[in-house]
């Protein structure tokens, strides 16, 4: 099977620095690595932005899973993995994905984008309970 | 001695990884679950199995009342991509509920009914069903017993592929053939 050469990858870190060296501090980064490794331009959205100097410590170097020359774009985005997980910063949002699957039935896409999307990021963390009800949702526990 | 229904068929259910020696066990669903577990507490204390997330352990979970995964028996990270490293090795055995069961071993969980571009019921979709039933071996929980699950003629979409798909007519059974006619 031949590969699939990504144009974009869009994939979400805990931290990072400005040149783009990626800290996840999930227990898994998933296929992440992949994703960025396969792309032509890869965007990472971090909840933090840290110095170079953080990842100095080994323990952090460890959960770096890719180089810094496989990120195009860094998007500093505190809560902006929602309605889906940054753990260990905050857990997905279940009753969301439940009233998206709602308005998904009833009238598409555009019922939920015209319901909670807004016009930037900060009218959409608004309509679905402010960043601080974002930070408070509850990592999973399976 | 009383027991469930429910009992009975795990501790049935459970029989499946006796011979499975040094393996994963994966049982999707509660009851086969629950038979993983008490294969690898009972009959294989060889098993392996994972947290749901990204460790393996020594030991299985519960499978309600979990609140902190700091408190397992986590043996290594086992993070999703390095389940396809286990699974292409055939160190695996799973344990799942098909929706459909033909006569020829072929399974479906993706869709039922209508035509394939336009299903009545759409499901979850051929999931990792296609990798794990060309690598390793696979056990089947049916728990209702129709002819809703148990069709005439094939699954309305293969999943999984049968022992008519090998020459010899021979399913796949760990890492090794064993024949099924």
């Amino acid at each position: 099977m031949p590969a699939l050469n990504l144009d974009v990858a869009l994939v979400q870190a805990t931290r990072a620095d400005a040149s783009g060296v990626c800290e996840i501090a999930s227990p898994d980064h998933y296929m992440d690595d992949w994703f960025v490794r396969a792309a032509t331009h890869s965007i990472v959205s971090i909840d933090e932005v840290v110095e170079s100097e953080y990842f100095q410590n080994p323990d952090v170097a460890r959960k770096v899973f890719w180089e810094r020359n496989c990120i195009q774009s860094v998007v500093l985005q505190p809560g902006g993995a929602h309605p889906t997980s940054s753990d260990p910063l905050y857990g997905f949002d279940v009753p969301h994905f439940k009233r998206y699957a709602e308005l998904i039935n009833e009238g598409g896409f555009a019922a939920w984008a015209d319901a909670f999307l807004g016009s930037d990021e900060v009218a959409y963390q608004q309509s679905v309970g402010g960043l601080d009800a974002i930070k408070a949702l509850p990592l999973p526990v399976y | 001695m009383t027991f469930s229904l429910a009992e009975l068929m795990i501790c049935a259910a459970s029989r499946v990884f006796d011979e499975d020696g040094e393996v994963l066990a994966t049982g999707i669903g509660l009851l086969p679950r629950l038979a993983a577990s008490l294969a690898m507490s009972t009959t294989n204390p060889d098993l392996m199995m994972t947290d749901s997330q990204a460790f393996m352990l020594s030991k299985p979970n519960p499978v309600s009342g979990l609140t902190d995964h700091n408190a397992q028996a986590s043996e290594n990270w086992m993070g999703f991509s390095r389940i396809f490293d286990n699974v292409w090795s055939g160190a695996r055995h799973a344990l799942v509920g098909p929706s459909q069961i033909d006569r020829f071993g072929q399974t479906n969980i993706s869709a039922l009914g209508g035509t394939y571009g336009a299903p009545k019921i759409q499901l979850l979709g051929v999931r990792g069903f296609p990798g794990n039933s060309i690598c390793h071996a696979n056990s089947f929980f049916v728990p209702q017993h129709s002819r809703r699950v148990f069709v005439e003629g094939e699954c309305d979409v293969v999943c999984s592929f049968s022992y008519l798909s090998t020459p010899d007519g021979c399913l796949l059974r760990g890492s090794a053939m064993s024949c099924a006619r």
